[in-house]
């Protein structure tokens, strides 16, 4: 700060610039509004200059110039640099003989300014930011009745800038919220699903999730763990419902079926245990949350493995067979936390070098590509396409169809794919 | 659980018929998501008594928001102390049904007349 600026500081300049910067209004485009309101105050008091000033730290800032060329100008004394300083109109009626302004450039040079009036535009918070003034090259008076109009459109500036200040804040409030769920979401959901799947030996696996928002944690999920005998296990399930309550029941559905799988070798009776523990506590007479279960344990056999699987209300599981065609893997059973007398059956599959299983939520088959639910027959061609990829190439297929142009997904989509190796 | 082919161009509607006790909803067209708020308004309030049949047989397609009706109606029927029955459909509909094992929970007929002894 030069010596130019001396006793043109106001006390509070550091919060005051703070607050400048906050209206987010210097080196804006011109805009109609403030040009409307230096024009009209131009015409109405009959002077050839109206401006919008804001004072930013060494310059003085026009967010509206009426009838002058410049910008901006020097933060010199005497004009909207001291108009700030106090919260009354700044009126110069002549500013040849009056001492405040004699040493201002516009007044002392070419310009030869007389009169000048400036009203401060000062904050909700109490900061001037900087003015709303009129300018002429004559010497002139301002009646009470001309300053309290005066005031009154230099309160319409502020009102404008403070409207566009909350409408701002509220779209900035809005986006930091989106982002919060959006992060919340995301490590919720990383919870819910196993960070690395196993290898899982004589097979590959690969897992897919794909949120319909990202904002919101699905229901979604999908595991693969080992059991303590050489077997493995193959999970996916769909919660109904989304947000943290759903999420408290896709945890509490994982876990059960990690420990239930590896306490009872069959996957149905897996399922039987899953929906009692569903049932622990809960209100009669109400359909609470419930879940479709795809559960598969896997054990190696000299051909290949043996699958055994189970489900609750799920899509059957498809597998594509080695030698071309593919089949679905039927067992009935109702969606868990429906009732406490379901019952599932358990089905077997033989699989041999190069099938591939792929377990998938119904957010897959009830996908829509051309306005055509993709249903489970859009799923086994998908997979039997994909004949000889990897199972990573498989879950890239499925995700990359579910992100294609004209496909339309409107709910949480999961997988899990199995290749046996070859 | 849905079949491939399936047109959405059919418009979704609830033929709601009563008498005496008895409510008979009829969907038709394709029960999902969307639809599935028109259909579960179409439910009135019931009693012990009561008796409400879902009929299936002119839905072209359901996917699992079907289901949630279903068990919703199911879990409700029971506190509420009402009746229920499914009349089931042809096909993919009923495939769906079967999957979830709702002949075991529901009544679940063929032709409306076996209901006459319910």
């Amino acid at each position: 700060m030069d010596d130019r600026h001396a006793g043109l500081i106001p006390e509070d300049e550091e919060a005051r610039l703070a607050a400048v910067r906050r209206y987010d209004v210097l080196d804006t485009p011109a805009d109609g509004t403030f040009d409307r309101v230096t024009a009209l105050a131009a015409r109405h008091f009959d002077v050839p200059i109206s401006i919008v000033s804001i004072v930013d730290t060494d310059r003085i800032w026009f967010k509206s110039h009426h009838g002058l060329e410049v910008q901006q100008l020097d933060r010199d004394p005497g004009l909207c640099a001291s108009a700030i300083l106090q919260d009354d109109p700044w009126i110069v009626e002549d500013a040849a003989v009056d001492p405040r302004t004699l040493a201002n450039p516009l007044v002392a040079g070419d310009f030869g300014l007389r009169f000048y009036a400036g009203v401060p535009l000062k904050t909700s918070d109490g900061y001037n930011l900087g003015t709303l003034c009129l300018l002429d090259h004559e010497p002139r008076e301002l009646s009470p009745q001309e300053t309290a109009t005066l005031e009154d459109l230099a309160a319409i500036v502020m009102d404008e800038l403070e409207l566009r200040l909350s409408a701002r804040t509220v779209v900035d409030r809005e986006h930091e919220l989106r982002d919060h769920a959006e992060r919340t979401a995301r490590s919720l959901q990383e919870s819910l699903l196993p960070p690395q799947l196993p290898a899982i030996p004589g097979a590959t696996v690969a897992g897919l999730y794909r949120p319909a928002d990202a904002s919101r944690v699905g229901g979604d999920f999908y595991d693969a763990f080992e059991l303590d005998d050489g077997r493995w296990a193959l999970v996916v399930g769909d919660v109904s419902g989304k947000g943290a309550a759903a999420a408290a029941v896709t945890a509490l559905a994982r876990h059960t079926i990690r420990t239930a799988t590896l306490t009872l070798a069959d996957p149905d009776r897996v399922l039987a245990m899953l929906n009692r523990a569903m049932f622990v506590g809960r209100t009669e007479g109400e359909l609470e949350h419930f879940c479709t279960v795809h559960l598969s344990v896997l054990e190696p056999t000299p051909a290949g493995m043996t699958m055994r699987s189970a489900t609750a209300g799920h899509p059957p599981a498809i597998v594509a067979r080695a030698a071309g065609g593919s089949e679905a893997v039927i067992a009935e059973g109702p969606p868990v936390g429906w009732h406490g007398d379901a019952r599932y059956t358990a089905t077997e599959t033989a699989l041999v070098a190069g099938d591939t299983v792929l377990a998938y939520t119904d957010g897959l088959s009830e996908a829509r590509r051309g306005g055509e639910f993709i249903g489970e027959a859009g799923v086994a061609s998908i997979l039997e396409a994909a004949s000889g990829a990897s199972a990573q190439q498989v879950a890239e297929r499925i995700l990359a169809t579910l992100s294609s142009d004209g496909v339309d997904v409107r709910d949480d989509a999961a997988a899990i794919v199995l290749e046996v190796d070859r | 659980m849905t079949p491939q082919g399936v047109r959405l161009d059919e418009p979704f509607a609830v033929d709601v018929s009563r008498l005496g006790s008895t409510t008979s909803i009829a969907p038709s067209g394709e029960l999902d998501a969307a639809t599935r708020p028109q259909l579960q308004a179409a439910i009135p309030e019931l009693g012990p008594g009561d008796r409400l049949i879902l009929d299936l047989r002119r839905l072209a397609f359901m996917d699992s928001s079907g289901i949630r009706v279903v068990m919703t109606l199911d879990v409700r029927s029971r506190a509420e102390g009402w009746g229920l029955a499914i009349i089931r459909s042809p096909g993919a509909v009923q495939r769906v049904l079967d999957l979830c094992r709702v002949p075991e929970r529901v009544r679940t007929v063929g032709d409306p007349v076996e209901l006459e002894s319910m």
